[in-house]
């Protein structure tokens, strides 16, 4: 309206026969449409889900499964607000470099929503206190405050493409209008005018801004105490922030972009998001003193450090017999059986009894300490998996560094080569678990980086001209697991081991040659455990081929259409052959392992005691 | 003529008025349902964690068996109470039973932490961190499902007895819904749980 009005002025001064309505309404499109362009198009450029908000600040994901004590708290602490809110579940990030005690959540929606909050308050607050810092962004969440604000934003984004409109114009405008004198000065003033007004919107725009951020900050603060039903939380998570040095403070120069969904304000501006610490705390206590803030503030910056200092002590008591014992895997008692009956392997699949649960505590406890930070995020998953297929053989490394460059470039070399000793120290049965351990990381590289990754493990694989049952068992493995969530098949189908007879051959012939030290040992393993699966089938053994790994792969696939009661034969079947000698090899075990999972049947580890008998 | 229009406009605002009504007052319905469903699945969570818990403690104290016993007791007839409150989930007496149960596992348990805070290895051992842990979180769970589910019935309950909804809750037979309160006082004081 106000330009409107200028531009009114101008063009009634300037060029009095011209149309005055035509201007009006002239001018009045123009500006509605730069402001609706400019307005939609910062929208959408701040449309991106809240993941790629808290991952552009440099945040890293917090997994359910985390060892971590501080972090599983954290998670834990978002599950029970997600409970007293209602809210679905968001991810949860933590800011690993932040010292500050802040949080924020981000997205547009519930459904894509994140809680990211700093390490500082991960480790600095009381159980109680991270909790109303939690249930405060959980208000965000749920009252949409995103949303509105990214619209208030917009808005303002259209004012401030006006006003820069009008600048272009004074800057350019007086050299192409020198033949005008009269008119080149009017639109000048024109102009300024329009340009004023334009910042006059922005600052009003501002202003209206921060009224409600402060707004909706306080509707947040009173959700958070109706979500905890405990306001001494909240009010002791503002007391740190009043007390510590870093305060609230973010480093992150992306801290800008969600400064109004922050707990407490992240970077100094001219217009306060947030109301004061002081107006905060009288909110929830009344007969809260000014003049009490600082021994109050004083005294909980001294619980932060105290907590701060235990939760260091206690890292490093824990982190010390890591670095102390020469093989991390070694204080973990072996848990292959080298003594094997037949027949007690089938009714092991599928079920989980105590000592697995043990077993699987353990081993991920071994593993885990070590491979935590690897199975946590894909790249270091992935740089992890290619390490554990370098070779020892100085020339077969250089081939295989070859093709690593290749594929995927100077950087992620530069992270796999180091890993080799981890990849090393690893005890040989325990490298096909450390590698299904990896898997839920891969799964969330793209699509196409599946696919690099494939590639560039099986040309590892073949560069020493021989691929050994490790390197079969994990690319079958490696298929099963990060290509079936593309291609759901169905687990089971429903031919039967007559109609397969072939490839049930095939299979059996590898699983007798990899167990056996001599060809007959081989023949003979070979037809216990054919007879075992399909008694009436008889036929020698199939020739020893160098396509075996092929073989078996394909062999494989046609199986895994088998009748979930067929599955159960074939798999006794299986035992028999391997347990044919009386002998468990790594090998053997790897590949019924590796077999069982392919055809849906996932094994768990063969333990002592549970075949001794 | 136009007054026939009128007449129909206004017939069918006001369908469309309580048909609004009706299903806000199912949705809400519902949502206390989902509430309550909640409020099982984290006690069941819960008693799953204590075994494990026990297990880890035994390690350590050696002398005190009875307390652990009486906490593996205490679970298990609180697992067959809330087995018992689910079937029939009206039953005054399984709900009692279920509450004294509850009672009497948190009671077992702070003294199980009691015992524990005298054994520095013990609450210094990660295990023990985690699954102290775990037992907070979902003890807290239990009270924020129950708090969303009271929430629930509050908003369901006001829709029901407010003026227009409760012609609708009329008409259509809704029953009111019970706030869910513990009368145990022993199990309204969960352990404060605490190793720092």
């Amino acid at each position: 309206m106000a330009i409107d009005a200028v531009v009114a002025l101008v063009v009634g001064t300037t060029a009095p026969h011209t149309s005055l309505r035509g201007a009006v309404i002239f001018t009045s499109i123009v500006v509605a449409v730069i402001i609706c362009g400019a307005s939609l198009f910062k929208s959408l450029s701040l449309r991106s889900g809240g993941s790629s908000v808290a991952r552009s600040l440099g945040a890293t994901r917090v997994d359910r499964g985390t060892v971590e004590v501080a972090l599983k708290r954290l998670h834990n602490i978002v599950e029970e607000m997600a409970i007293a809110s209602g809210v679905t579940m968001p991810e949860v990030y933590v800011l690993e470099d932040e010292d500050g005690i802040n949080a924020f959540a981000a997205g547009n929606s519930p459904a894509d929503a994140v809680i990211c909050v700093t390490r500082g308050a991960a480790t600095r607050l009381r159980r109680e206190e991270l909790q109303a810092v939690v249930a405060h962004e959980f208000s965000h969440i749920l009252n949409g405050d995103s949303r509105l604000y990214l619209k208030l934003l917009g808005l303002t984004f259209g004012l401030l493409a006006i006003a820069t409109v009008a600048r272009l114009a004074l800057q350019v405008g007086p050299r192409g209008r020198d033949d005008r004198k009269g008119g080149g000065a009017a639109i000048m003033l024109a102009a300024i005018a329009i340009m004023a007004l334009g910042y006059i919107g922005v600052f009003f725009g501002r202003l209206l801004q921060a009224a409600v951020s402060r707004h909706r900050e306080r509707l947040a603060d009173a959700s958070s105490v109706q979500f905890t039903r405990n306001p001494q939380g909240l009010t002791g998570a503002l007391l740190k922030i009043a007390g510590t040095e870093e305060g609230s403070h973010l480093q992150s120069p992306g801290a800008e972009n969600v400064a109004h969904m922050l707990f407490a304000p992240g970077v100094d501006r001219l217009m306060r998001t947030h109301p004061t610490i002081e107006e905060r705390l009288r909110a929830l206590d009344r007969n809260f003193h000014v003049e009490n803030l600082p021994t109050l503030a004083a005294e909980a910056a001294r619980d932060a450090e105290r907590l701060r200092i235990s939760d260091g002590t206690a890292g490093a008591a824990t982190r010390a017999p890591q670095g102390a014992a020469e093989n991390p895997f070694g204080a973990l008692a072996r848990p292959m059986a080298l003594a094997l009956g037949a027949g007690q392997l089938t009714g092991q699949v599928g079920a989980l009894e105590d000592g697995h649960v043990q077993y699987a505590t353990g081993a991920r406890l071994a593993i885990s300490e070590v491979l935590r930070e690897f199975a946590d995020s894909a790249d270091h998953a992935r740089a992890l998996l290619l390490a554990l297929l370098v070779s020892r053989d100085s020339a077969v490394r250089a081939r295989q560094r070859d093709i690593l460059t290749r594929a995927f470039g100077e950087p992620v070399m530069d992270q796999v080569l180091p890993l080799g000793t981890i990849a090393d120290s690893l005890a040989p049965e325990l490298r096909l678990p450390a590698v299904q351990q990896l898997f839920p990381a891969l799964r969330r590289l793209a699509r196409s980086e599946r696919e690099a990754l494939r590639d560039a493990v099986a040309a590892l694989a073949s560069a020493d001209q021989h691929i050994d049952v490790f390197e079969c068992c994990l690319s079958l493995l490696m298929s099963a697991a990060l290509d079936d969530e593309l291609e759901a098949a169905d687990p089971h189908g429903d031919a039967t081991l007559i109609d397969e007879a072939a490839a049930t051959r095939t299979l059996f012939s590898i699983l007798a040659r990899h167990g056996a030290d001599d060809p007959n040992a081989a023949e003979a393993a070979y037809s216990a455990g054919l007879a075992a699966a399909l008694p009436g089938l008889d036929g020698g053994m199939p020739a020893p081929t160098d396509a075996w790994p092929l073989a078996l792969g394909s062999a494989l696939e046609r199986l895994s259409a088998l009748q979930p009661l067929e599955k159960r034969r074939l798999i006794e079947g299986l035992s028999a052959c391997v347990s044919h000698d009386g002998k468990l090899s790594i090998e053997e075990a790897e590949l019924l392992r590796t077999v069982c999972t392919v055809l849906n049947c996932p094994l768990p580890p063969l333990l002592a005691g549970a075949i001794g008998a | 003529m136009i007054g026939f229009l009128v007449l129909l406009a206004i017939i069918v605002v006001a369908v469309f008025w309580v048909v609004s009504l009706y299903n806000r007052l199912v949705g809400s319905r519902n949502g206390y349902k989902n509430a309550f469903a909640q409020i099982d699945v984290q006690l069941k969570r819960r008693y799953d964690l204590i075994p494990n818990l026990v297990e880890t403690v035994k390690g350590y104290i050696k002398h005190e068996r009875e307390t652990l016993e009486a906490v593996i007791k205490a679970r298990n007839s609180a697992v067959s109470a809330v087995q018992a409150a689910a079937a029939n989930p009206g039953d005054a007496t399984a709900m009692r039973g279920l509450a004294g149960a509850e009672g009497a596992l948190t009671g077992a348990l702070g003294r199980m932490f009691a015992v524990a805070e005298a054994y520095p290895d013990l609450k210094a051992n990660q295990n023990m961190m985690q699954l102290s842990e775990e037992l907070t979180s979902t003890e807290n769970k239990v009270a924020f499902a129950r708090q969303a589910y009271n929430d629930s019935v509050m908003g369901y309950n006001n829709q029901r007895e407010m003026f227009p909804g409760s012609m609708i809750a009329g008409m259509f037979n809704f029953q009111p819904a019970q706030l869910l309160e513990l009368d145990e006082p022993a199990a309204r004081q969960a352990p404060k749980v605490s190793f720092t």
